[in-house]
């Protein structure tokens, strides 16, 4: 009982200084993937990139995430989404 | 130096090249050459790099697409199939998101980026020279002679190959980072990481084969690229510019053969004036030749009055350029 409410402490206590930290990596982590979605697939979105025969190897792993891409990259951002960034 | 003797001096170079603007005689002189070195014992592929290739026309066999076909002993010839090699990898491509996913059909959107991309630049000189590497890692045969693309097209080749490794390099840089992030957040979390990132492991992968590709061209140690020239004097300056990109690109040159030589004896007999003025004029583009390119050039051969078809010619033909009589 007291161990499992030494560990939930711990946990909070941990959350509560690395929950930001860890969301910042994810979201750099995030914007990597996007730079690198759009060098290899800016196609689909009408942008003119360097294309490779081996370039075709790489589609199966993005066919996945290209319709949410697509979306994030084409979505309209006003004011306030200029903000939070 | 003869021809014959460049190879006797360095018999590392095992991956001999033709190359030239089109329609001088580079898929001919492979051909011979696959067939002197196949007559000294040498176990030889000649392959053609060219969506446009003659192999088939000059062994009179139709070898097209049908692997490495055995000529006679020791000399087999290769003609890739680009257009069946492109359906064949975007096939594997569908094959493998079907897979992956569970999906039913390819999506729309998906399937016209795959059919889309036969249309893209270079796609089939990029299956070519991918089937190439292929061919060449077996390590099968003693000599791989390559019938090279017209030049436009190699130096593009290799030029893409240039700019897409520098990209790679960008990419693949982004991704390594992607992985420190993913380490942190772990280490943080006190997590293993267990995932392999396979698109990395691609990136790796497609470096290492354009690497492989574009090294076959320009090994310093293995590969001897030679210029088929004719005594014209646009090909000269032609040829010579090429000489220059190849070399930005450290292809090793290894010399020049002028082909297509008519014999200045016919002067002294009764020739119709149009074939004085051919010998004239190409005597003055083989002394252009001779002061270009010197001591580099390796063979000059004559003009033969039959197409060269067939293996009887094509020993005649190597007779000529290695100035040797073949059993």
């Amino acid at each position: 009982m007291l161990s499992f409410g030494f560990n939930t402490i711990k946990r909070c206590v941990k959350g509560f200084l690395l929950h930001g930290f860890l969301e910042g990596i994810r979201s750099q982590k995030c914007r990597l993937e996007e730079a690198i979605v759009f060098c290899l697939f800016g196609k689909f979105i009408g942008f003119p990139g360097l294309f490779n025969y081996y370039h075709l190897r790489l589609l199966p792993y993005y066919v996945g995430r290209l319709q949410k891409w697509k979306r994030r990259v084409l979505r309209e951002k006003d004011l306030f989404d200029h903000l939070s960034d | 130096m003869s021809l014959a003797d460049i190879f006797d001096k360095y018999p590392d170079r095992r991956y001999i090249m033709y190359g030239g603007k089109g329609g001088l005689g580079k898929t001919t002189f492979s051909a011979a050459t696959a067939y002197y070195l196949a007559k000294k014992g040498k176990k030889v592929l000649v392959f053609s790099v060219d969506p446009q290739a003659s192999l088939s026309d000059i062994f009179e066999r139709d070898i097209f697409g049908k692997g490495n076909i055995e000529i006679m002993p020791n000399l087999f010839a290769c003609e890739v199939d680009a257009d069946r090699r492109v359906q064949d990898y975007q096939e594997e491509i569908r094959r493998k998101i079907i897979d992956m996913y569970g999906m039913k059909k390819i999506p729309e959107e998906i399937e016209s980026y795959i059919k889309a991309s036969s249309a893209e630049p270079a796609m089939e000189e990029s299956a070519i020279f991918d089937a190439v590497v292929d061919i060449v890692v077996k390590s099968d045969f003693d000599y791989y002679i390559y019938d090279l693309v017209p030049l436009g097209h190699a130096l593009y080749y290799l030029s893409m190959a240039s700019i897409y490794d520098a990209w790679l390099d960008k990419i693949t840089g982004l991704r390594e980072q992607m992985r420190e992030y993913d380490q942190a957040i772990a280490t943080m979390q006190r997590e293993e990481q267990t995932s392999e990132d396979q698109i990395y492991n691609e990136l790796v992968y497609i470096k290492e084969r354009i690497g492989q590709s574009s090294k076959i061209m320009t090994d310093t140690k293995k590969t001897a690229f030679f210029f088929v020239l004719t005594p014209e004097e646009m090909t000269i300056v032609d040829t010579e510019k090429a000489a220059g990109l190849f070399a930005k690109y450290n292809v090793p040159l290894a010399g020049y053969l002028v082909n297509r030589v008519i014999s200045r004896d016919l002067l002294n007999e009764n020739i119709p004036e149009y074939l004085r003025n051919r010998i004239q004029m190409q005597a003055g583009a083989l002394e252009m030749i001779d002061q270009k390119f010197g001591s580099t050039v390796h063979a000059r051969v004559p003009e033969f009055d039959s197409e060269i078809k067939g293996l009887d010619t094509i020993k005649k033909l190597a007779e000529v350029m290695f100035e040797e009589k073949l059993s």
